[in-house]
């Protein structure tokens, strides 16, 4: 009789448990960086919503704030404001270098018309906006697509 | 003769002269015919006035050398919102300082923004760079 009550609690608390963590999943970016012979390269990882808008930043390779006015598209959406990318900075990725990022990711993001951009920049050498524009899909999930400059390949994982 | 010697005695004062700073000092010659000293209008420039007997010979314009004015130009100094470092040809926006800001802080030492895209209390992590 008194297991009834403990019994319930533990059957409520699980179901409450188990959707949450049914609608995020481990997302793993990986960025792969032409020889391009430069500086490191500068990279905003950020997403766009179905509507075109910017939705918010994933990531942020390289630290100066400074620089970041020639991730112009990044910029325009943000107006510059490195609140944006704060705790999601790392270093900027040199030439020929490979980023491998690991994170949680909300479910809602993929198949529902959000899609993943990533500006690039390198220091005395053109800026890239937009260098890489990818859906978020599950069917998505492991398929390289190379940016327009600096870019060899970009793909990401479940 | 007498103005040979005299024009001798000023090329000798001369040579023995030195270029002075902002301070009016009394030069030491060795020729008591000619003594120098200094008057100061501007703040960069010395007139070194020459006197030979009662009679103004020259004046000679001496520029100040400050030696503790050297300019170290700071290209790559953070604390300043500089526009020296990545120059292209693309940039339309003018200034130095548009859009900058205080560098965000890394991954790790802050919360990540509350943007909805992650996992609340989750933080991207960085396997290889």
């Amino acid at each position: 009789m008194k297991k009834t009550p403990l019994l319930a609690a533990l059957v409520l608390s699980t179901a409450m448990t188990l959707p949450a963590l049914a609608q995020a999943k481990t997302v793993t970016l990986t960025t792969q960086l032409n020889r391009y012979g430069g500086q490191g390269a500068y990279l905003a990882i950020y997403v766009k919503d179905p509507a075109g808008a910017y939705a918010g930043s994933l990531w942020m390779a390289g630290g100066k704030s400074k620089y970041y006015k020639h991730l112009t598209d990044w910029t325009r959406f943000t107006g510059g404001n490195a609140g944006q990318v704060n705790g999601i900075t790392g270093a900027s990725v040199g030439s020929g270098r490979t980023l491998d990022l690991s994170m949680e990711l909300s479910d809602a993001l993929f198949d529902a018309g959000y899609t993943l951009h990533i500006d690039a920049s390198v220091e005395d050498m053109r800026d890239s906006p937009n260098e890489v524009a990818v859906p978020l899909t599950t069917a998505g999930a492991g398929v390289a697509t190379k940016g327009r400059r600096y870019v060899s390949s970009f793909r990401y994982d479940f | 003769m007498k103005l040979p010697l005299a024009l001798s005695l000023m090329t000798t004062a001369l040579g023995t002269t030195v270029l002075l700073g902002n301070n009016a000092v009394a030069l030491p010659v060795a020729n008591p015919f000619v003594t120098a000293t200094t008057s100061q209008d501007a703040t960069e420039a010395s007139l070194l006035h020459l006197q030979n007997g009662a009679q103004v010979s020259d004046w000679l314009i001496l520029a100040s050398d400050d030696d503790d004015d050297d300019d170290d130009h700071d290209d790559d100094d953070d604390a300043y919102c500089d526009d020296d470092d990545h120059e292209d040809e693309d940039e339309e926006e003018k200034g130095p300082c548009f859009g900058a800001t205080m560098s965000p802080a890394p991954a790790g030492s802050v919360t990540p923004p509350d943007n909805g895209l992650f996992v609340t209390g989750t933080t991207p992590q960085v396997k290889s760079n």
